[in-house]
């Protein structure tokens, strides 16, 4: 290990605190609960401190400590001020008897331990190869040597090496794809003052336990106690899950923002106050941030939104929040913004897109491929959710069998959001595999259940709120029972 | 819709509801059961070397690539261009895509068998020049030209001299 442990603590708990404070000042924790703030707040502070690490390097510095910790203590402390000149306003989770409780307690306690040993575990092995290696760590190498996007950054994309396939970049693959994932590792290295080789993971798999409870937060607010405790365990013991706990990857980021931009909207439609906007946008941005993916999700959860706020309008007059609180949305749209602009001053381009070896557009690609390789790609989705029970452990099978049960009830139902967005999501990254300009086995093979495991918390949610709607209607006398349910946020 | 009909669709409602929450609890079951049976197949000491393992010991894990990494760090400076030297095969091909993540800012190149003039190849190469040997190219005459310089099987280490003879 490079960094002690207390040199870790604070390099973790430095932006965790900087998060948990900014939702403090925004009063959510009294809101929604301990749970969903301690999640939200590692998402949004780890999100901050990227953007800062980006913002130091475009202006031709490394991330400093001298720099970044009194900026993070000063974002902690006039958030901490802010906080103390709120009225207070406890809105108290429902009430469960003990034994709920505690059986809610357990369940979390342990998704949480065993999260934790994966990452322990992957302590054990120092970043050398594949996408963590020549995607990520490497960016984040280049950064904190070359002092930020300077011209000996610039210089490293020029260099190729040769092999059996042609011409590939010889240290950074895909140098367009966006930059939370180098940020926080170069962040660890200011933190060491040197590359480290295993505990740069740390910050991107602290996703994992973030977005745990981020789902278990909102679920003990939204359902009964089994659903409440069931789903969030259920979601760390899948394969992704655990897989992605162990690898410097950036989708459970990518995880972690399209749920939190669901719960944000969740509690937005209902209360239409502005910072449940801005927990929306938060989400938005950490996906936009992390992953190119991040902008087709942002549009699927924008589209589900959309339908939503019709419905909305449709049955009741729904709360809105005021006019100057979508400025909150300004935040992911600069994080769109920053990757755009960096691509084109570096005329980065994707290898999907502008830069794919047949030099043909996408939309032309997917046309042209569309009648050999749709059904493929749909028989590939069906097998890989449906039948590989390993894999997801049959959450998506027990999304479709609710859809079925609960469809025409849907669209006045909170699970609308969740729902149509993973599904459209979903016909999104259907969309991109058929038009791939790389041979679609391995494209399928290497990329496929990764970008799945993107909806699988969000399909989750949208799976508790709909059994938990499901319950309620089958079994109304027991819906009054004390501490069965509680209200939607 | 008569009675008999509402009364048929509340208990296929229910029993789709109970359908499903005993295929989730049953999923929760099947994965609390594999990852016990995970957790109690971790080795011994392997959470202890998570945290107590010096730098070495963890390369060291990582086969030849990792001690190909070591090897270059203790004895090659950092701005060096280092020439793997191994037949074309998959193993090759996997520890020069490693290496050339762990041994950056090094430069990378990489060399199927010896050329005619090596030391007009390696003259061609901007900065001071290491050659690292994959095991099968024992032997290939690398004396004439190159100092040896340490070794950790089945890699030699090798620094190309600036002066001497061919």
């Amino acid at each position: 290990m490079s960094l002690s442990p207390w040199q870790l603590l604070w390099a973790l708990g430095l932006p965790w605190a900087l998060g948990l404070a900014i939702l403090e000042a925004l009063d959510v924790r009294r809101r929604a609960g301990n749970l969903l703030w301690l999640g939200a707040g590692w998402c949004c502070g780890a999100l901050l401190l990227s953007i800062g690490v980006f913002v130091s390097a475009a202006f031709g510095s490394a991330p400093r400590l001298a720099l970044f910790v009194p900026l993070q203590l000063l974002g902690i402390g006039l958030s901490l001020w802010r906080a103390r000149r709120r009225p207070p306003a406890d809105e108290a989770a429902p009430p469960w008897s003990w034994p709920a409780r505690l059986l809610f307690g357990l369940a979390l306690a342990a998704a949480l331990t065993a999260s934790a040993d994966r990452m322990q575990r992957s302590l054990t092995t120092p970043i050398h190869r594949s996408d963590e290696a020549h995607l990520w760590a490497s960016r984040a190498r280049l950064l904190h040597e070359s002092d930020g996007f300077t011209p000996a950054y610039a210089a490293q994309f020029e260099r190729r090496i040769e092999v059996p396939g042609g011409r590939v970049g010889f240290f950074v693959q895909h140098p367009d794809y966006p930059h939370l994932g180098p940020c926080l590792q170069a962040w660890i290295y200011a933190v060491a003052g040197r590359v480290t080789w295993t505990e740069n993971r740390l910050p991107l798999e602290l996703f994992g336990p973030a977005l745990l409870l981020l789902l278990a937060g909102l679920l003990r607010r939204a359902v009964r106690w089994p659903i409440a405790a069931g789903l969030p365990l259920l979601v760390s013991l899948t394969f992704p899950f655990q897989q992605a706990l162990s690898v410097a990857y950036v989708d459970l980021a990518v995880a972690a923002g399209l749920l939190l931009a669901s719960v944000g909207w969740l509690w937005l439609r209902e209360r239409g106050e502005p910072r449940w906007l801005a927990l929306f946008a938060g989400g938005l941005a950490l996906m936009l941030f992390a992953k190119h993916e991040g902008a087709l999700l942002s549009l699927a959860l924008g589209l589900a939104c959309a339908v939503d706020r019709w419905r909305l309008g449709v049955l009741r007059a729904a709360p809105r929040p005021p006019p100057s609180a979508w400025a909150w949305l300004l935040l992911p749209l600069a994080c769109a913004a920053s990757v755009w602009g960096f691509n084109s001053a570096f005329e980065f381009r994707n290898d999907l897109l502008s830069e794919n070896p047949s030099g043909q557009p996408f939309l032309l690609l997917f046309v042209g491929q569309a009648a050999e390789r749709g059904p493929a790609v749909v028989a590939y989705f069906a097998r890989l959710l449906l039948l590989d029970l390993p894999q997801h452990l049959g959450l998506p099978a027990a999304l479709l069998a609710l859809l079925l049960l609960r469809g025409r009830q849907l669209l006045a139902s909170p699970a609308l959001v969740p729902t149509l967005s993973v599904l459209l999501a979903g016909a999104g990254f259907a969309i991109v595999f058929v038009g791939t300009p790389h041979d679609l086995g391995w494209h399928l093979d290497t990329a496929a259940y990764r970008v799945l495991f993107q909806l699988l918390p969000t399909a989750a949610l949208a799976s508790a709120l709909l059994l938990d709607e499901a319950w309620s209607a089958a079994f109304p006398a027991r819906q009054a029972a004390p501490g069965s349910q509680a209200p939607a946020p | 819709m008569s009675r008999s009909d509402r009364s048929l669709r509340r208990l296929g409602e229910r029993g789709l509801t109970l359908l499903a929450l005993v295929w989730l609890a049953g999923q929760v079951a099947l994965g609390v059961w594999r990852e016990g049976r995970a957790w109690a197949g971790v080795p011994a000491g392997e959470r202890r070397f998570a945290w107590g393992a010096s730098a070495t010991e963890r390369f060291e894990r990582l086969g030849d690539v990792g001690r190909a990494y070591l090897l270059l760090e203790r004895f090659t400076p950092r701005r060096a261009d280092v020439v793997l030297v191994a037949p074309v095969d998959a193993e090759t091909l996997r520890l020069h895509n490693e290496l050339s993540h762990l041994a950056w800012p090094r430069a990378l190149h990489y060399l199927a068998a010896l050329p005619a003039d090596p030391r007009a190849a390696a003259a061609r190469l901007s900065r001071e020049v290491w050659l690292l040997e994959l095991g099968a190219s024992r032997g290939a005459g690398w004396e004439a030209f190159a100092e040896r310089v340490a070794e950790a099987a089945p890699l030699v280490l090798w620094r190309v001299q600036q002066e001497g003879p061919p």
